[in-house]
C-alpha cells in the first residue's frame, strides 16, 4: 500500500471537519473521492499533504508516518498538490512555473518542459507568455505539468474540471487517464461521468466521514449508482 | 525585436547607467551624484524584500547604519583601511539579517513592517545612548581612511569611479538572482507561499536567504556613505528616514532591478534640488506618495515596461 490514511480526526478550531476517516491508496492506482460540497474531501486531501494535521489517528506514506509533517517535506517525498483554484504563479512565465518546481527536486528543467509539451502541444506557444494570461484549461494543465515534475509517486488533484468548459474538461480527462497507470493518484472530483469513467476505486464521503469504499467495477463504471450513494 | 532584446539587456542597462551617472556627475556635481549612486545600492538592497519577496520593511535604516557604523567602528577602533571597513559593513549588516531574520521572515505584511520598526528603534536607540561612549553619540564619530597610492577615497573622481562600479556590480548580481530559480521563487513566496511550500521549498529558510542579501547590500551601502561623508552619525539609522528607501523603490518601480535606479535617483534629484527653491518640500514626497498609492503603483519601469511590451504585442500582430 502506498498511502495510508487511518483514522484521522480533523479539526478546524474547536469544529470537527473529518470524523474516523480511512483511505488506502495503493501503486498507480487512481482514487477518486466524491461527495457533496462541505462533505470534508479537500479537507482529507489537505491533510495528506501536510497542509493540516490531524488531531487523531495516522497518515502513513510509504510506511512513513506523515501526519503533521511540513508541506515542503511531504512534497520532496513525491506528493504533488494540484488546488482547486487553479492559481499559478502568474507574474511568472509558464517556463518559470516549470522551473519553480523543478529547482526544489533537482529535476531536469528543459525534461520538465517537454513533457508538459507532451501533456498538451498547445504549451509550446505559451511556453514564454506569463501564467496569468492563461485561460483556465491552460493552468489546469500547467498545474498538472508542474505537479508531473520529478516523477512524483502520488498526486493529490482537488476538483481539476470544476469551472472548467466542457470541450476543455474532455482535455483534462485524457490528460489524467493518460497519467493513469505511471503513478497514483487521489482525485477528488464531482462530475460522476468522469469519476466513473477513470476511477480504479472510489470513496464516497458525507459529512466528514466515509460512507461507502466503491471497487466493484460494474458499479464504479455506473454514475447513476454514485449519484444514489451521495 | 530590437526593443525587446533592448528591455531585456544587462549590457544595455549597465551601459545607461553608467553613461547616465558620468554624464550627471561631470555636468552638476561629482559628489552629489556620488551620494545618488549609493542611494541607489541602498534601494536595490531594499527591493529585494519589497519588490521582489513582497515584504515592506518600514526598518530599513537599521541596516544601512549597521553599516555605516560597522565601518565606522572598523576604521576608528581598528584601522582605517577602506576595504576592510566595508567588509566589517557588511559583515554587520549580514550578522544582523541572520540574527533578525529567523524573527522577522515568520511575520508578513503590517506585522514584516513593524517588526523592522522596531528592531530600527531599538537599533537607534543603542548607536545614539547605549554605547554613546563608542559611536560619539549624537555628535557621531569623524573618520579618515587610509590611501594606497591611486587608491585614494578622498579623491572624488576615485570614489565616484569605485562607487558606480559598485553598483554596476550589485545591479549585475541582482539580475543573476533573479533571473535564477531563486529569484523565480521569490516571486512565488510574494504571490503565494503556501503554494511554494507544496512544491517542496522550506520557505522560511528562503526568506531568511533573501532577508540577509537584502541587510548587506544595504549595509554596504551604508559603508560607503561613511567612506563618502568620512564620518557616521545616528541619522544614518534614523527610523525617520525610512520613508526615503520606500518613497524611491514606489517611484522607481517595485520589483525591477533598472527601477530601483530610476527610483533611487528620482528621490535623490527631488530632495537635492527641490529642496533648494522650495522650503517645505517633504509636502510634494506626501502629495506624490498619494498619487502614487492611488494611480502609479508600478512606478516608472513598471509603466515602461508595460509600453514596451504593449509595442512589442503590437508589432507581433501587425507582423
Amino acid at each position: 500500500m502506498l498511502l495510508n490514511v487511518d483514522a484521522i480526526h480533523v479539526h478546524y478550531g474547536s469544529a470537527q471537519v473529518l470524523h474516523d476517516v480511512s483511505i488506502n491508496v495503493k501503486e498507480r492506482e487512481l482514487t477518486c473521492i466524491v461527495g457533496r460540497n462541505g462533505a470534508g474531501k479537500t479537507t482529507l486531501l489537505k491533510t495528506i499533504g501536510g497542509f493540516l494535521k490531524p488531531t487523531r489517528g495516522t497518515v502513513t506514506f510509504e510506511g512513513r508516518a506523515i501526519s503533521g509533517m511540513r508541506p515542503d517535506k511531504v512534497a520532496l517525498l513525491g506528493v504533488k498538490y494540484v488546488f482547486q483554484d487553479k492559481r499559478v504563479f502568474g507574474d511568472l512565465t509558464v517556463r518559470d512555473n516549470m522551473e519553480l518546481a523543478a529547482y526544489p527536486i533537482k529535476a531536469n528543467v528543459d525534461e520538465a518542459v517537454e513533457r508538459l509539451f507532451s501533456i498538451s502541444e498547445k504549451m509550446k506557444r505559451l511556453i514564454d507568455s506569463k501564467a496569468k494570461g492563461l485561460s483556465g484549461g491552460e493552468r489546469q494543465i500547467l498545474l498538472i505539468g508542474r505537479a508531473l515534475v520529478g516523477s512524483p509517486k502520488l498526486l493529490l488533484i482537488d476538483e481539476p474540471t470544476e469551472g472548467l468548459a466542457a470541450i476543455v474538461i474532455n482535455d483534462i480527462a485524457r490528460i489524467l487517464m493518460e497519467t493513469k497507470g505511471r503513478l497514483s493518484m487521489i482525485v477528488v472530483e464531482q462530475n460522476l461521468a468522469i469519476v466513473s469513467r477513470m476511477a480504479d476505486r472510489i470513496y464516497i464521503m458525507k459529512e466528514g466521514n466515509i460512507i461507502r469504499e466503491i471497487t466493484d467495477e460494474a458499479e464504479i463504471r455506473d454514475p447513476a449508482y454514485i449519484e444514489s450513494l451521495l | 525585436m530590437l526593443l525587446k532584446k533592448l528591455s531585456n539587456s544587462l549590457t544595455f542597462a549597465v551601459a545607461v547607467i553608467m553613461i547616465g551617472f558620468i554624464v550627471f556627475a561631470y555636468s552638476a556635481s561629482v559628489n552629489k551624484v556620488t551620494d545618488f549612486v549609493i542611494f541607489c545600492i541602498y534601494v536595490l538592497g531594499f527591493d529585494v524584500l519589497y519588490g521582489h519577496m513582497g515584504r515592506i520593511s518600514f526598518g530599513h535604516t537599521l541596516y544601512l547604519g549597521a553599516g555605516a557604523y560597522g565601518a565606522a567602528m572598523c576604521a576608528k577602533y581598528l584601522v582605517p583601511d577602506p576595504f576592510l571597513a566595508m567588509a566589517v559593513g557588511i559583515g554587520a549588516g549580514a550578522a544582523l539579517g541572520l540574527i533578525l531574520g529567523p524573527i522577522a521572515v515568520k511575520t508578513k505584511g503590517a506585522a514584516f513592517a513593524l517588526i523592522n520598526v522596531a528592531f530600527n528603534q531599538i537599533g537607534y536607540f543603542i548607536v545614539l545612548v547605549a554605547l554613546a561612549h563608542y559611536t560619539g553619540g549624537e555628535d557621531g564619530v569623524s573618520l579618515d581612511f587610509n590611501s594606497y597610492g591611486f587608491v585614494d577615497f578622498r579623491n572624488v573622481h576615485f570614489l565616484f569611479a569605485f562607487c558606480l562600479a559598485s553598483l554596476v556590480a550589485v545591479y549585475w548580481l541582482m539580475h543573476r538572482l533573479y533571473g535564477s530559480a531563486f529569484g523565480a521563487m521569490l516571486l512565488g513566496i510574494k504571490e503565494n507561499e503556501t503554494r511554494v511550500r507544496f512544491l517542496g521549498y522550506n520557505t522560511q529558510a528562503y526568506k531568511l536567504v533573501a532577508f540577509i542579501i537584502s541587510t548587506s547590500v544595504s549595509a554596504f551601502a551604508g559603508s560607503l556613505f561613511v567612506i563618502n561623508y568620512g564620518f557616521a552619525n545616528p541619522s544614518f539609522m534614523d527610523p525617520a528616514r525610512n520613508v526615503e528607501v520606500i518613497f524611491a523603490a514606489l517611484i522607481g518601480g517595485p520589483g525591477t532591478e533598472f527601477g530601483a535606479v530610476v527610483g533611487g535617483t528620482a528621490y535623490m534629484v527631488i530632495s537635492n534640488y527641490l529642496a533648494k527653491y522650495i522650503t517645505r518640500w517633504e509636502m510634494f514626497l506626501g502629495v506624490a506618495l498619494l498619487i502614487i498609492a492611488f494611480g502609479f503603483r508600478k512606478g516608472i519601469m513598471g509603466y515602461v515596461r508595460e509600453l514596451v511590451d504593449k509595442r512589442i504585442k503590437a508589432g507581433a500582430i501587425t507582423k
